[in-house]
């Protein structure tokens, strides 16, 4: 008992003096190195604005913005402090904008990019590209910025970094107004917007009834299937949740997360500039086709496809004098030992009954199921494609 | 007495016949994580160097105080002491090396040479030999840094005293295009092969 108190309070000790050191140590050093900190914004600050006087900050979600003033209290510009989330880390930089809104400079601060690969970030040539742009154009990815092949993912994220920061200063400083959408005065109906999301754009559909978004479908998109999957579908159901654009994106993939918020914006708001836009035709997809009148389809070899258990059966069926002559599954990806209990029979069945009312209680019912309906659907579409045809 | 040699040999054995890094292949996380760039590596060695004889006076002083049941807890916070006051420093003074350093100063706590030396040879020896066996295992550290860091900068970026654009000693030709192996993980690995390759047979040659 004696011997562990010693112990601990030799082993205290030592932790006491380490800490008083430590303590001075911080005392003399600490005001030196925020003061080189400060040095060193300063010299950037002169770099960007010759002849600033005096800067006074404030704080967004964002990052840190700096307003700039000369001698007479004019001001001459922004300096913005964000981070933008690189490959291996943040990647803290600075973005220098006038009083108009465009870019004067971009200074790479701090980052943890692979040496070599995605350090092009602090590359004159990529910097510099940027100069003279504002909240105006697009500033994206090959549109009218380069990314540097091989350093995809460090450079789109300080595009996408850069795009997102003028837009920010642009609404927070430079009175630029930004769009609200009133909801209550979207009509009814689909409509379709495009956004940059973090690698290309993304599509949505936006669903409209009765002054509410309804529903939220990401047609296209080529992000990270592993990030994705962080936004989407999260952000749709955050924005039909609280009706709202300004939602949280704060995900694992903030940037698509933005991107869908924004494409979404960008449908309404085209929605909303011209009322009388057509709504996107909707594609017609019928879960369960209507029976079919054999007598009604002409003859020939049709098509069609339904989901079975594992994905869809595709059928080939031949019709001939208002009457099935043949079924075949021409593709499909059930379980073989399942779909052996379904196939024949099903078509068997269907071509010796010569209508479509027949048990499906197999062994494989869902399989059955499926090429049940494929050739519903094959024939379903060969009388509406005929009808067509007449009224042409 | 100890005869006056004693110190000599105290000193100089970590610089070659038994070399942290080339002989007992310590240390081999910031040799291959800062060894970009020759300034990183030189730095980093002084780093390690000026942790390791803060490390060995104070355990060499404190040996006979410190019971032997905590003695590892002790050496610890003393190490991790004179890291910190070594990263503040940094910090402070060289803030450009700091910064490229990273993590690696802070991790210089872990570095098993220096706790391997404070536990086999100063928790049990005078001060002056402690101190001496100190010098000698850093600079024989650092000799390893620069060695690497010198093959990588060379092959991998074709500078010297990188990695400022303005300070840097271009070596070759416009039209020398780098090879980045050696400026990755990959390459500092590669490089660490062959060095230790050659230092077996220059140890051999000379029957060190």
């Amino acid at each position: 008992m004696r011997n562990i108190i010693k112990l601990s309070l030799t082993l205290a000790l030592v932790g006491i003096i380490s800490a008083a050191l430590l303590t001075a140590m911080h005392n003399v050093t600490d005001p030196i190195i925020v003061e080189r900190r400060e040095a060193d914004y300063r010299e950037a600050l002169e770099s960007f604005f010759p002849g600033f006087e005096e800067f006074e900050s404030d704080e967004l979600d964002e990052g840190q913005f700096d307003l700039i003033y000369d001698q007479d209290g004019e001001l001459m510009g922004i300096m913005a402090t964000v981070i933008a989330m690189g490959y291996d880390g943040e990647i803290r930089f600075n973005l220098a904008v006038d009083e108009t809104g465009e870019i004067i400079g971009v200074r790479v601060v701090a980052h943890t990019e692979t040496p070599g690969i995605g350090d092009v970030i602090e590359r004159d040539s990529f910097k510099e590209q940027f100069i003279g742009k504002s909240h105006e154009d697009p500033i994206t990815a090959s549109e009218d910025v380069d990314i540097i092949s091989g350093s995809t993912v460090s450079t789109v994220a300080m595009i996408n970094s850069i795009r997102q920061t003028t837009e920010v200063i642009a609404q927070n400083y430079l009175g630029v107004e930004v769009v609200e959408v009133d909801l209550a005065e979207v009509p009814d109906g689909t409509y379709q917007g495009t956004a940059q999301g973090f690698i290309g754009p993304i599509v949505v559909e936006v669903e409209m009834a009765g002054g509410e978004i309804v529903n939220i479908e990401v047609l296209e998109q080529e992000e990270t299937v592993t990030y994705f999957v962080e936004a989407y579908p999260l952000i749709p159901e955050r924005i039909i949740e609280e009706q709202s654009l300004d939602v949280d994106t704060q995900t694992g993939a903030t940037a698509s997360a933005e991107a869908i918020v924004n494409a979404v914006e960008n449908a309404l708001l085209e929605a909303l500039g011209e009322d009388v836009e057509e709504p996107v035709e909707e594609e017609p997809v019928e879960p369960e086709p209507v029976d079919v009148d054999l007598n009604e389809v002409p003859d020939g070899t049709y098509e069609g496809s339904a989901e079975g258990f594992m994905g869809p059966i595709v059928v080939e069926v031949e019709v001939a004098g208002g009457e099935i002559v043949s079924i075949e599954v021409l593709d499909h990806e059930e379980t073989p030992e399942y779909f052996r209990e379904a196939n024949p029979l099903i078509p068997e069945r269907i071509m010796e009954e010569q209508h479509f009312d027949i048990d499906t209680q197999t062994g494989a019912t869902a399989s059955a199921e499926g090429i049940l309906n494929a050739v519903l659907n094959a024939l379903s579409g060969a009388i509406d494609n005929d009808g067509g045809g007449e009224d042409n | 007495m100890e005869p006056k040699n004693v110190y000599i040999q105290d000193l100089t054995r970590g610089l070659v016949k038994e070399n942290p890094v080339f002989v007992a292949l310590l240390g081999m996380c910031p040799l291959l994580g800062v060894t970009g760039f020759l300034f990183y590596g030189f730095g980093m060695g002084v780093a390690t160097t000026l942790v390791m004889i803060g490390g060995a006076l104070i355990v060499s002083l404190l040996r006979n105080y410190i019971p032997p049941q905590i003695r590892i807890p002790c050496f610890i916070v003393i190490i991790a002491t004179f890291v910190t006051i070594v990263d503040m420093s940094l910090q402070a003074f060289q803030p450009a090396l700091h910064d490229a350093l990273g993590v690696f100063v802070p991790l210089i706590v872990c570095n098993c040479l220096i706790l391997g030396r404070l536990e086999a040879f100063s928790s049990k020896r005078p001060v002056l030999r402690s101190v001496a066996d100190g010098v000698g295992a850093g600079l024989g550290f650092t000799l390893a840094l620069v060695l690497l860091a010198l093959v990588r900068e060379v092959l991998g970026q074709g500078t010297l005293l990188g990695p400022e654009p303005e300070g840097a000693i271009v070596l070759f030709g416009e039209n020398f295009e780098p090879m980045t192996l050696f400026a990755q993980p990959a390459g500092a690995f590669i490089a660490l092969g062959l060095l230790l390759a050659g230092v077996n047979i220059f140890m051999k040659r000379f029957n060190i």
